[in-house]
């Protein structure tokens, strides 16, 4: 992308039909809309043109998706997931906790939104926060955030339980 | 004045030219504070929709205390806590004793009830009443629906848990166990094995009857907050599940040991094979008790020699008797116990073989068929190499000298061009003599 690329804007349309002004070196971060302005050979055109429809997210979704790569599209790129690497989920920076206190509805309108868009960042920070709010939870919780129906037996989930006792505290 | 866009309010004193407050511009404050002396009506209260309520009401009674806990319970109005201010009602919860289970004796005046999607807990303090929110069971509306997750989100996210949530996690449904325990590659990319070590120093295979496989392998185990994880992997009906257990904190080898001794009391009957790399051999023989089904049994011990704990000798040969496979790298067999044997292969130490009278004595036996009948292959390991040396029987046999190998064959007595041919090699490794059994293919 060339530098006068990256200080155009493009447009995005939400799925009830409000239309956002983006600029391009903030919506950067979506593989989504990159691929699609480079599969249309708009990358470098001056006027991107009409609203890119996004019609799986919703106007209060994508607001919350530009804030969030407006925040960051200036990280260095992360590379990319070592096998070796050790997983944290207590790496989440102050403003990332911040941006995801929301009701777990968001939250998952947020992951959905993330991986629709290809914005990988936001999709391991926001899985990384599903990730926290299981931590100390017992699987009758987690059953319930969740909304996980237990089909185990009794003697089922017995075994299992016995299986797992270790990681009882 | 216009308070609608407020998001808090707080008055903590009263002063005489406080201006009247609207509760209309009140409703959707999330926060409201205000100090006793602005008081308000029971039906403000039963208004209010902010999640924190600290307010005075001065008609408060039973039936509107009633009223409002009944409004929490149905869920029509919901609250994080709501601090009711110089309530008239007292300690009277006379009317609702039986409803909410309050003891007759209790004086403590505290007590808990639940709507379908909160627990509250009403506490009556000196000067006020708290009515607060101590546990959210979350609305299936607004929570994240799992099943709905696209699979590789829901990778994900068990990709970014703990080792403990992932526990918790996979006792929730057989899915979610099967998700969280998929592979042994999986667990190690949703970060089970980080920074493990793979040994796999120990394996078993166990049949439950002859109609199911049940097997068994140990793979690993790994460290994880001063505790030893142990993992390891079974195949039931051809498909395999990976688990893990936990031991408890110490030292790999100890571990090791515990988690041995579990699991050979609990399957002894049902091993059918027995393989160790570097377990103790006085250990596997203080544990193996009853091997009765026993096929095959590898222990290689690599223990550095100077160790105290090589015990070479201490493995009860009794257990091993019925094993058709025998691989003991160290472990020092009798000439007496090598024959009880009934071994189709084998690879031992016996330090009596080495006589030569006895050598001979086993190949005659083999050879009229009175031992060993389904021997295939035997390798004994020679601890001292001088004093063997197959080229003493050249008076007996016909000695074939290749190079560093000496062989002679002789032809069984029982068994129609049955074979059995000798192999000594001498090298830089250990010395050893190979026996096999076969039988010639005509013409």
């Amino acid at each position: 992308m060339t530098d006068a690329a990256q200080e155009r804007s493009i447009k995005l349309l939400s799925s009830d039909n409000e239309t956002f002004q983006v600029p391009r070196n903030v919506i950067r971060l979506s593989n989504t809309i990159n691929t699609l302005l480079q599969d249309l050979g708009l990358d470098d055109e001056e006027d991107a043109g009409d609203a890119i429809p996004v019609q799986n997210v919703t106007s209060t979704i994508l607001k919350k998706v530009i804030a969030w790569c407006q925040h960051h599209h200036e990280d260095p790129v992360a590379a990319d997931d070592s096998d070796s690497r050790e997983k944290r989920t207590d790496d989440i920076s102050s403003w990332d906790v911040e941006f995801l206190k929301v009701d777990q509805g968001t939250l998952f309108e947020l992951i959905l939104a993330a991986n629709y868009l290809d914005i990988k960042g936001l999709l391991d920070v926001s899985c990384k926060t599903v990730a926290n709010m299981i931590k100390g939870k017992s699987p009758e919780e987690i059953r319930r955030t969740f909304n996980i129906k237990n089909d185990f037996t009794p003697e089922e989930e017995e075994q299992i339980r016995k299986e797992n006792a270790w990681c009882e505290d | 004045m216009h308070l609608e866009n407020l998001k808090e309010i707080v008055i903590s004193c009263i002063s005489d030219d406080l201006p009247f407050i609207d509760k209309h511009q009140l409703l959707s404050i999330d926060k409201i504070d205000l100090a006793p002396g602005i008081n308000f009506k029971s039906n403000d209260l039963f208004d209010f929709k902010g999640k924190h309520v600290s307010v005075s009401i001065d008609d408060f009674n039973k039936d509107n205390f009633k009223k409002y806990l009944e409004m929490l319970k149905n869920g029509q109005i919901t609250v994080e806590c709501a601090e009711i201010y110089e309530p008239i009602l007292q300690v009277d919860f006379s009317n609702i004793k039986s409803e909410y289970a309050i003891n007759e004796d209790d004086e403590s005046c505290s007590f808990d009830f639940s709507s379908e999607y909160r627990k509250y807990s009403v506490t009556w303090h000196e000067s006020f009443l708290e009515i607060e929110t101590v546990e959210i069971f979350e609305k299936l509306d607004q929570c994240i629906y799992w099943p709905q997750l696209p699979l590789h989100i829901q990778e994900n996210v068990i990709y970014q848990m703990d080792v403990k949530s992932r526990c918790k996690f996979a006792q929730c449904s057989k899915k979610s166990e099967k998700e969280a325990k998929r592979s042994k590659n999986y667990l190690y990319k949703i970060g089970v094995l980080d920074n493990s070590e793979w040994c796999s120093e120990l394996q078993f295979a166990f049949s439950e009857n002859s109609d199911k496989d049940f097997w068994f392998e140990f793979m690993d185990e790994y460290s994880y907050n001063n505790q030893t994880i142990v993992l390891y992997k079974t195949w039931k009906n051809g498909e395999e599940f990976i688990k893990w257990t936990k031991i408890e904190s110490g030292k790999p080898y100890e571990v090791r040991l515990k988690y041995l001794k579990e699991y050979l009391s609990k399957y002894e009957k049902v091993i059918k094979y027995f393989h160790s790399e570097t377990i103790l051999l006085q250990e596997i023989s203080n544990n193996l008790n009853n091997l009765g089904n026993l096929e095959k049994i590898y222990i290689k011990d690599d223990t550095d020699e100077s160790s105290d704990y090589l015990k070479l000798g201490y493995l009860d040969w009794k257990l091993i008797r019925k094993c058709k496979h025998v691989f003991l790298h160290r472990a020092v067999l009798s000439f007496e116990q090598v024959l009880e044997l009934d071994i189709e292969t084998a690879e031992i130490q016996c330090h009596d073989m080495e006589n030569k009278n006895n050598f001979k004595n086993y190949l005659n036996m083999l050879k009229n068929g009175r031992i060993h009948r389904n021997l295939k292959k035997i390798r004994f390991n020679l601890i001292k190499q001088e004093n063997m040396d197959i080229r003493e029987f050249g008076t007996l046999w016909r000695i074939e000298e290749n190079r560093e190998t000496l062989t002679f064959r002789l032809k069984s007595n029982v068994i129609e061009n049955g074979i059995i041919e000798v192999f000594q090699q001498f090298g830089d490794s250990q010395c050893h003599i190979l026996i096999k059994c076969y039988e010639e293919l005509e013409g």
